[in-house]
């Protein structure tokens, strides 16, 4: 290699350096924008069903809209994917993404935004007591009178029309907090989602600084801690023993229009002394529900048959079923998700009611 | 010679499962072209003695079903386990024991093929104590080599009676 005169040598140093700032460059773009294709094709899997193929909703919210994409930074993107929306439409990526593929769909929804990021607000200490009475009056209309968001669609997608694309999001949802940070929840309050009916309330235009802080604060008192129904079962514990438990179970599973079908033993098929403490599994069905689901996916067995499994742990009974609302997402099929939400809400249901 | 290769390719053939793989990747799943439901359940008990396994029984969706108004093509749930391993497998995280037993499913579709479908417990075993992580994906490669060898034996028409 011929070595550059001393002249030559700050000039080829200097376009070395140039060409290894350029090529850094080029490099960061060319992964992020292979981030950005690899995020399409896990989006179109995992996202476009409900959301759209070009995030202009459906059974799910709208994502392709500038407002919202000003606003709603990576992390509130990737700990949406993460939580879902318990006991809504949107289920929880979790265990079903990466944390990696979670930030590559994230960076391909922000590929959509036009403008500059939005600059977002402070946030102030508010009262939560006097935001309350402003929730009823500005908000409770759409987003219902505790936050729990407007009726979710029932229709498979495509199916939606006009307003019904966006159905008000439920604010008291353990998912959307633990997502949404502060100044997220107040940005949206001050500039709405322009086509959407969410309207703007900011810059003093409908409400103060103060009111939007103290909005803030009321939506944020309804964090909780995460929802029953996002965990990987369904669990409700008691002080009755099984033997007085398990007719109450029985009852509340005929209430709830389910057929009781048997009752045995997780062991009692396999070699071995009968333990000191069984544990019993109720086996019971809804026909109607059965075939519906079977109709819409045929592997919804691995969900079957419906059981409620009854054991003794830490001095209590232990009621407890496979979630089917926390699975669902294994099926890629958003039509599947209102069944599985209805059939866990209602073993939920069974449970506290034989516990009552 | 040439009788040999032709022999050969349908050797070959034959051997192959016949889905090219599992289209959705939180499931085992393996096809079977026709209907053969009922010979599949016999070399499925064979299969999940082989792994070590107990069977404990089948439960007939399509008989429930069509006592109450919905008739369909079969549809059944192969039950089996293994008390050791249950009862490991409690003690690290007892949230796992609805999951309990191992299962899975056989069904006939409307084209009349034979479906052998179960959530991949390695993917399961994501929402657990991750002390149960090497069960579940035992149980994962278990499940696969059983669903392997069934569908191997129906297709080759090899399949046995349950002992």
């Amino acid at each position: 290699m011929a070595v550059p005169e001393p002249g030559g040598l700050r000039r080829f140093l200097a376009l070395t350096l140039v060409a290894s700032v350029l090529g850094g460059l080029s490099g960061q773009a060319c992964a992020q924008s292979g981030q950005v294709a690899d995020g399409e094709a896990l989006y179109q899997e995992h996202c476009a069903t409900c959301h759209g193929a070009n995030g202009k909703g459906g059974i799910g919210l709208p994502l392709h809209l500038e407002d919202f994409l000003r606003i709603a930074d990576r992390d509130y993107l990737v700990r949406t994917m993460k939580h879902g929306r318990p006991g809504r439409v949107m289920p929880s990526f979790q265990h079903i993404l990466t944390d990696e593929e979670r930030q590559r769909i994230a960076a391909f929804i922000e590929s959509w935004q036009q403008g500059p990021e939005m600059e977002l607000p402070g946030v102030g200490e508010g009262d939560a007591q006097r935001g309350a009475k402003l929730f009823q009056e500005r908000c409770a209309s759409c987003h219902g009178f505790k936050g729990q968001g407007g009726s979710q669609p029932q229709e498979a997608p495509g199916h939606l029309a006009g307003d019904r694309k966006v159905v008000p999001p439920a604010l008291n949802n353990s998912g959307f907090l633990a997502s949404a940070s502060d100044a997220f929840i107040k940005a949206t309050l001050m500039h709405g989602r322009t086509g959407t009916p969410m309207d703007p309330y900011g810059n003093g235009a409908k409400l103060s600084e103060r009111q939007l802080d103290d909005l803030v604060a009321y939506i944020r008192s309804w964090e909780k801690g995460v929802d029953p129904l996002a965990k990987p079962v369904i669990e409700v514990r008691s002080d009755l023993p099984p033997d007085e438990l398990i007719p109450l179970l029985k009852m509340a599973i005929n209430s709830h229009n389910f057929v009781f079908i048997r009752k045995q033993t997780l062991y009692e098929d396999l070699p071995g002394k009968a333990p000191e403490h069984p544990v019993h599994i109720l086996h019971f069905c809804s026909f109607s529900l059965l075939d519906k689901a079977l109709k819409t996916d045929e592997r919804v067995g691995t969900f079957l048959p419906c059981q409620i499994t009854v054991y003794r742990e830490g001095g209590q009974t232990v009621m407890s079923a496979i979630n089917p609302k926390a699975l669902s997402p294994l099926f890629h099929k958003p039509e599947l998700e209102l069944y599985c939400t209805l059939v866990s809400e209602r073993y939920l249901r069974i449970m506290q009611e034989a516990n009552f | 010679m040439a009788l040999r290769a032709v022999l050969g390719v349908v050797v070959l053939l034959a051997a192959a499962p016949v889905a090219a793989g599992p289209a959705n990747p939180n499931f085992l799943e393996r096809t079977i072209e026709g209907e053969h439901v009922g010979r599949t359940l016999n070399q499925l008990q064979t299969a999940i003695a082989d792994e070590g396994f107990t069977f404990m029984r089948i439960q007939n969706v399509d008989k429930g079903l069509a006592g109450n108004g919905f008739e369909r093509p079969p549809y059944k749930i192969v039950f089996f386990g293994n008390r050791q391993q249950f009862e490991r497998a409690r003690e690290i995280d007892p949230r796992v024991t609805p999951y309990l037993p191992l299962k899975i499913t056989v069904y006939a579709d409307g084209n009349g093929d034979t479906h052998l479908s179960v959530v991949d417990p390695a993917v399961v075993g994501r929402m657990f104590n991750p002390g149960l992580k090497d069960q579940f994906e035992a149980w994962s490669e278990a499940l696969t080599r059983i669903l392997e060898q069934t569908v191997r034996e129906v297709r080759a028409g090899t399949w046995s009676q349950p002992n």
